[in-house]
Order: structure tokens, then sequence, then C-alpha cells
């Protein structure tokens, strides 16, 4: 589904986020992109969902080459991603319901859908008794699961998520990660950048270790 | 697209900034104020320059011992001559008297008419103008009879002249205007790009296309643009009515100036959003 073929990532004149990266993720997986900060892995995840391009190598996704890919295809491409920050990028002035709504008209989601796929989406995360709050009025992981439950509630096949447990509590990481385990089940292919080093070993999954840009280590999961 | 999304989008924006919103547009509705105001007064002057060229009649004064007939049957086979009347002698001494109305008693120490037997001849539309009379008075002067020509053309010629400034001015200011404007809706669109930096980021992280994304900031600058306008105009139809006073003849085309004034508003409402979005989209490419 994804391909990596020699990709460098280089910022400036010479520094390196990712050097001769060669990856393939298969439809369905769930893959760790560990490493510690620095290592690249927010910069691998831009390579993706093309917000930026290679500076050698080339991406693929479907087939399809990311540096081939017209402008104005990036949100087709993206509609079919559902992408997850450390930091949420929720909108502090909307509530749950509104910041959802907000982005599924801003793809054109069928308008009679929106209020079901809104309320089915919050019911499997638990989230239901908190539409009408606003971020402000919630905790880093309920914050997390709007986020999440934005995400996937246009049906993406892809999700990407950016250390997602990287701002919440232990607890809540845990729920997080069971939400993430249960898409995948679903059929999803999901790919967790983390530096977490624990987590992927408890999850048993694979687990791509980032070290300065290059690939150290690619270990099968269970 | 969707245009309630767009519409949604574009009232909360305003909302949020509504004091900048409407500080703008007071600003904006001052700048074409100006240019109303100056576009007014030309199309007035405009119409009197028309009422002049209307009524302008040459003046051709004949030789005592000429032949009037055979002087306008010459004068007949000239371009763009409408209408010969003679006025005799004692005709245009009479119309001297009507014009001076009280003071003709002035006339009563005179023994003899001292005024000459005249042609008036009116011209074509299409010669009406000061160049164009010009040309007709000289091919008057030309034929034997005439002993002077005058039409008052010096008159027109300044109008005409005037006229010219004022159009001139028109464009120049419509120019200085038009930047103004843009200029004030391009601040006011950055400020509001800014504020919405992160429903930007959201809307292409999920998928919005680059027309979704700009269309509220469009919506945004095509309201304000429509809102100036608008109170540019009212305070010009306030004016107007204060003018009508003094002037009873006053032009004032409320709808054409009301279309104009919206038009022109909106449109550079939508210039201002368009270099604002592109001088966003030229900073994230650098």
């Amino acid at each position: 589904m994804i391909s990596f073929h020699n990709v460098s990532k280089i910022y400036g004149h010479s520094w390196y986020a990712l050097r001769d990266v060669n990856l393939e993720i298969a439809q369905g997986e769930f893959v760790f992109i560990q490493g510690p900060t620095g290592a690249g892995k927010t910069t691998l995840l831009k390579l993706i969902y093309r917000e930026e391009l290679p500076t050698r190598g080339e991406v693929t996704i479907g087939g399809r080459n990311l540096r081939k890919l017209p402008a104005k295809e990036i949100p087709k491409l993206r509609r079919h991603i559902g992408i997850i920050f450390q930091d949420f990028k929720l909108l502090p002035d909307r509530t749950v319901y509104e910041n959802l709504e907000f982005s599924l008209m801003a793809i054109n989601f069928p308008r009679d859908r929106i209020e079901d796929k809104i309320f089915s989406t919050l019911t499997k995360l638990g989230m239901m008794n908190k539409i009408h709050n606003f971020p402000h009025q919630l905790s880093g992981g309920e914050q997390q699961k709007v986020a999440i439950a934005r995400a996937i509630a246009k049906e993406p096949e892809l999700i990407l998520a950016d250390e997602p447990t990287g701002n919440i509590d232990h607890e809540s990481a845990e729920e997080i990660t069971k939400i993430f385990l249960e898409l995948n089940n679903q059929g999803k292919t999901l790919i967790m950048a983390t530096h977490d080093i624990e987590l992927p070993k408890v999850l048993k999954r694979r687990t791509v270790k980032l070290v300065a840009g290059k690939i150290t280590e690619d270990t099968k999961g269970e | 697209m969707s245009i309630t999304f767009v519409l949604k989008e574009t009232f909360r924006t305003i909302k949020l900034n509504k004091l900048n919103f409407f500080f703008s547009a007071t600003v904006q509705a001052l700048c074409l104020l100006l240019l109303l105001i100056f576009v007014t007064i030309t199309l007035n002057l405009t119409s009197v320059v028309k009422e002049v060229h209307n009524r302008i009649e040459i003046y051709a004064f004949l030789d005592e011992k000429s032949s009037y007939q055979k002087v306008a049957d010459k004068v007949f086979l000239i371009a763009g001559i409408k209408e010969v009347r003679y006025v005799s002698q004692d005709e245009a001494l009479e119309e001297l008297k009507d014009d001076l109305g009280e003071d003709a008693s002035l006339l009563k120490g005179i023994d003899k008419n001292p005024l000459p037997n005249s042609l008036r001849i009116k011209l074509e539309q299409d010669f009406q103008s000061s160049f164009k009379i010009r040309e007709v008075e000289k091919k008057i002067s030309a034929i034997p009879g005439i002993k002077e020509v005058w039409s008052g053309r010096e008159v027109l010629e300044k109008l005409e002249r005037l006229l010219r400034i004022a159009f001139f001015s028109n464009f120049l200011l419509l120019a200085i205007v038009g930047l103004a404007v843009i200029f004030i809706i391009f601040q006011n669109i950055e400020s509001t790009i800014f504020h919405r930096r992160r429903e930007i980021e959201i809307m292409r992280l999920v998928g919005a296309t680059d027309y979704l994304v700009n269309a509220p900031f469009y919506g945004q600058g095509f309201l304000q643009g429509i809102l100036g306008g608008l109170i540019a105009f009212l305070i010009l139809s306030l004016l107007a009515y204060l003018a009508s006073f003094a002037l009873p003849k006053f032009l004032f085309p409320h709808f054409y100036l009301f279309l104009f004034a919206i038009t022109l508003g909106s449109i550079l409402g939508i210039f201002g959003s368009y270099a604002a979005l592109a001088r966003i989209k030229e900073r994230k490419n650098n």
C-alpha cells in the first residue's frame, strides 16, 4: 500500500531528516515508527500525507507516486487518510460536535449523513456525553479521542498518528492505544509514530526504528 | 463546493472580528465616497455640457448689401447644418431689448439700429462639439456676404476641457481609491487568515480543496466590499439631497450610482481577498 524507495529528505542545505529510507507497508498493517525526538518520524508521516516531498527517492501510495501527484489531487489523497497529532489540533471555540461537523463539511461529506456519523463515531469512542463540551472542558485523553473521532469519521483507509499519547496520562494512553488496535482489527492501516520504546514491545506489532533519519531496525510483530 | 459551509464559515469569521470588519468597511466607505462624489460631479458636468451643446447656435452676421436668402442657401450646403433662421436688424433689436429687460431704456439714446442682419444656425447633434463648430464656423466665414461669425464656442471649449479633466480625475481617483480599498481589505483579510490559521490547517489536513479553504475569505472580502459601497452610497444620497436644495437641476441617478457603489465595492473586496491569499501562499512557498 505504502512504499518508500531510497527516500531522503534534506532540510536547508545539509540537514538530513531522512536518509535512504526503504519501507513497505501493506494494507491492514499496524506499524510503529519508533525513535527519539528528531529521528525523522514526523517527516516520514508528512511524506505520506504529501505535506512534504522527498528530496530524493520516491514515495508511493496505492501505486501512485506522490511526487507526480498534482497539487489539486492532494485533498483527494488526504480524504483517505486520518491524521492524529500529539497536540490534538482541535478548534477551541467549537464544541466537540462542531469540531467534527467542521471537518466533515470541509470535505463535502453528505450533509444528511453528518449528524448520524458524528453520533455513531462518538458513541463508539464513549464520548457522546461530551458532545456539547468545548475542548477546554475536556481532559487530554478526551481531547485526543475527539481528534481520533475527527480522523475516523470520514472513514479513511489509513490512519497516521504522530505521538498520539505524548500529551496524555498513562491511563488515557492505554485507552487510546486500545482504540487504535480496534481500528486496526476493523481493517484500517495504522502508522503510529512514537518515542515510547515500551509500547511497541507490549503490543507486539511491527516496529520500524528510526535513528537520525535512518532505519536501524524493522522488527515484525507477532 | 458546499455553499452552506462557506456561508457559515464566512459569517462566523465576520462575527469573530466584527469590530475590525465594520471599521475596515467604514474606512473603505469613505474612500469610495470620495470617488462617488467625483463621479456625481462629472455626471452633472456632462449634463451641463450636453445642454450647452443642444442650445448652441452660430450667429452669422451679414453684410448690409447681401441677400440673406442666397447666403442661407450656401450655408445649408455645409455638412452638419440642421436649421438656418434669418433674424433681421429689427428682430435682433427686439431680442436685445428683451434680454436687457429693465435696462432696455439704455437703448433709447441710440438713433440708428447698430445691429446687423444675421443668420442663426443650428447644428446636427454630431457637429455640436467645439472642434466641429470651429470647422463649420470656418466654412461659414468663407461664404461671401458674411461679415462675422460668432458662436460662444470659447465657453464651450472651456467646459469641454473641464469635463475632460473631470473624466481623467475620475480614472485617477478610481485607481487611487481602488488601491486604497484593496489595501484596507487586504489588511483585514490577512488578519482574519491569521486568526483562522488553525481552521485552515485542519481543513487542509482533512482534505478540503483550496477553493473551499479560500472561499470564506473571498466571502468576507465580498461582503465587506458591499457594506463599504452601501455606506458610501447612503452618505452620498444624503449629500445629494442637501445639494438638490441649492441646485434644483442637480442630477443624481440613484439606481445606477447604487449599482456602481455596490459592484465596485464587491469587486475591490474580492481583489483584496485575492491579494491577501496570494501573499500567504507566496510566503508559504518561500
